[in-house]
């Protein structure tokens, strides 16, 4: 007897219900106690706002709170974009040149060693409260996996397919270009991935250093103003934002990287 | 070991030796030659280059596709030097079907990567005078493109554009039971359908000499039987000089026209077989007859 292929591929739909149900579920019941928390005037409402006072903030500041998110998505996307063509280039020179990886991964490695926090305003010092700073900032701070993966992907070609391409007669360059590229993708995905779960969070790191606009900027403002719930609102937009990206690559994957998925799923 | 100096490498390509790459069928046209004279193997450095490539050596329809005399090969691993191969020889004609059998370890791989120029010798003579495709043990199918232009990478690799190389891929599917699955993904294939889709990759190169390691290993027993079947007819649609190595002995009597039976570590010729597998005999009435399993056991005897 041989089990249709359906029920083996994919679970009952019951299964796939709960699934989604339990977490949404949860979810509610732990905003349902929040907000129960907050209406019995357990705290004081000025320091913890409830979830009530925070819906209301997206709906009445809306166009505000717009604005600030796509200058805080700008900065993201495009920090994401430059670490991702700087990732890229440092990954391919690291794997054609032992030179220049001798002489620079000490350095690479140098820029995520320094932290962050002391470093950012230091650029904003040096760049000035416009986007050139930001961009600097998330691009440090997402091209390190992009290139980690560039560069593993670029080595974990497999030996014998290279000794294939060597006995086709593939010089250097193309056996870059045919084989070695397109096998480093997963990898270089993968670091992509990671490096977009800090775009936002960096984005934000880089105009709490000092800024004008933008979801940081709301917090760092906001938060010893007391304005807790235009704070919590900004908050839920960043994590919103920074899983939207995340699925963005995630599509992104499976639509380039089909074998991967079956892989992973034996 | 012999010194540097005398390591004689030397491959042509089949533009540089004006001879019908396929030669005159299935007959064997060289004659093996297995001990080499202690004088042949010291004007080693004078004989290849100049000597043999003469308009009278072509000529001359002994000729050899490949020819190793003398050679050794060592490697150094963490528990020392280990001989692969050593006082090796081998020739095979043009048109030739030519296999290797010996247990793991016989050096078997190592002679491939020899002819394919992908290892140098450390002593004695590789004259390789045909342009070699070589066909891995593992299929080595890319995920990224399908059945189709995984076949067509081998002349992307010679700098074929992308288009002009599945074209040239297209016809050979549908003339070797592949028509349907040009657009397969690489998992959908069967272990046997990737085989076929390497061996057009191999065929593709439009090289005249096949170096085949192990094709069939990793597939069962019925699948690999029906890839005999298969190649057989292949090679019959599209002649080739062929260089077999494998472990199984039965492959090796229905593929090839003779058979070289290699010794354990270091790797030595330990005897030879001619296969005189009569015409018109299928692959399934040949391997059940009596001269099957005569040289059969013969084959056995000797690796023994």
């Amino acid at each position: 007897m041989i089990a249709p292929r359906e029920s083996l591929s994919r679970p009952p739909a019951g299964r796939r219900m709960r699934k989604w149900l339990a977490p949404a579920a949860a979810t509610l019941l732990l905003l349902a106690a929040w907000e129960a928390f907050v209406r019995a005037g357990l705290v004081d409402s000025l320091l913890v706002a409830g979830p009530g006072d925070v819906a209301q903030t997206l709906i009445d500041e809306f166009s505000m709170l717009a604005r600030h998110t796509l200058a805080t998505g700008r900065e993201a996307l495009l920090g994401l974009l430059l670490a991702f063509v700087l990732g890229i280039g440092a990954g391919l020179t690291l794997h054609v040149s032992p030179l220049l990886r001798d002489a620079t991964l000490p350095l690479l490695v140098g820029t995520q060693a320094v932290p962050l926090v002391v470093l950012a305003p230091l650029l904003v010092i040096a760049f000035g409260y416009g986007i050139t700073a930001k961009l600097v900032i998330v691009a440090i701070a997402c091209f390190f996996p992009i290139a980690v993966g560039t560069f593993d992907g670029l080595r974990s070609c497999d030996p014998e397919l290279l000794r294939l391409m060597r006995s086709l007669g593939a010089g250097r360059m193309r056996t870059l270009r045919l084989v070695e590229l397109p096998g480093a993708l997963p990898r270089v995905l993968g670091g992509v991935r990671i490096a977009a779960t800090w775009a936002f969070i960096s984005a934000v790191f880089a105009e709490y250093a000092g800024s004008t606009e933008g979801l940081g900027y709301l917090i760092a403002r906001g938060t010893p103003l007391l304005e807790t719930p235009r704070v919590y609102a900004a908050i839920l937009i960043l994590t919103a934002a920074s899983l939207a990206l995340w699925s963005a690559v995630a599509v992104v994957e499976r639509r380039l990287i089909p074998w991967e998925r079956r892989d992973s799923a034996h | 070991m012999p010194a540097k100096e005398d390591m004689q490498y030397d491959e042509q390509s089949q533009t540089e030796t004006p001879v019908s790459p396929f030669g005159d069928g299935n007959s064997p046209s060289a004659e093996l030659n297995p001990s080499p004279t202690a004088a042949d193997a010291t004007t080693s450095v004078s004989v290849s280059r100049d000597g043999e490539r003469g308009a009278g050596a072509v000529a001359d329809t002994g000729t050899p596709a490949v020819r190793l005399q003398d050679v050794s090969v060592s490697f150094r691993t963490r528990s020392g030097e280990v001989t692969a191969l050593d006082g090796f020889n081998l020739t095979i004609g043009d048109g030739e079907r030519v296999a290797i059998v010996g247990p793991s370890g016989c050096g078997k791989s190592t002679l491939l990567s020899l002819v394919a120029g992908l290892l140098p010798p450390d002593g004695g003579i590789v004259d390789v005078r045909r342009e070699v495709a070589l066909m891995p043990q593992r299929d080595l199918l890319v995920p990224w493109r399908s059945a189709l232009r995984n076949a067509a990478l081998a002349l992307e690799a010679q700098g074929k554009p992308r288009a002009q190389a599945a074209e040239r891929a297209r016809p050979l599917f549908e003339r070797f039971g592949l028509a349907g699955f040009e657009h397969a993904r690489t998992w959908e294939l069967s272990g046997g359908m990737r085989q076929r889709v390497a061996f057009l990759r191999t065929i593709l190169t439009g090289r005249p000499l096949l170096a085949l390691d192990e094709p069939f290993g990793a597939l069962d027993a019925i699948t690999r039987g029906e890839m005999h079947e298969w190649l057989e007819q292949a090679l019959a649609a599209e002649p080739r000089t062929m260089l077999l190595v494998t472990h199984d002995v039965e492959e090796a009597l229905t593929l090839a026209g003779r058979v070289v039976l290699m010794t354990r570590r270091p790797g030595k010729v330990a005897g030879e077989i001619a296969v005189d597998r009569p015409t018109g005999l299928s692959r399934a009435q040949w391997t059940t007859s009596r001269e099957f399993s005569i040289l059969k056991s013969q084959a056995l005897a000797a690796l023994r």
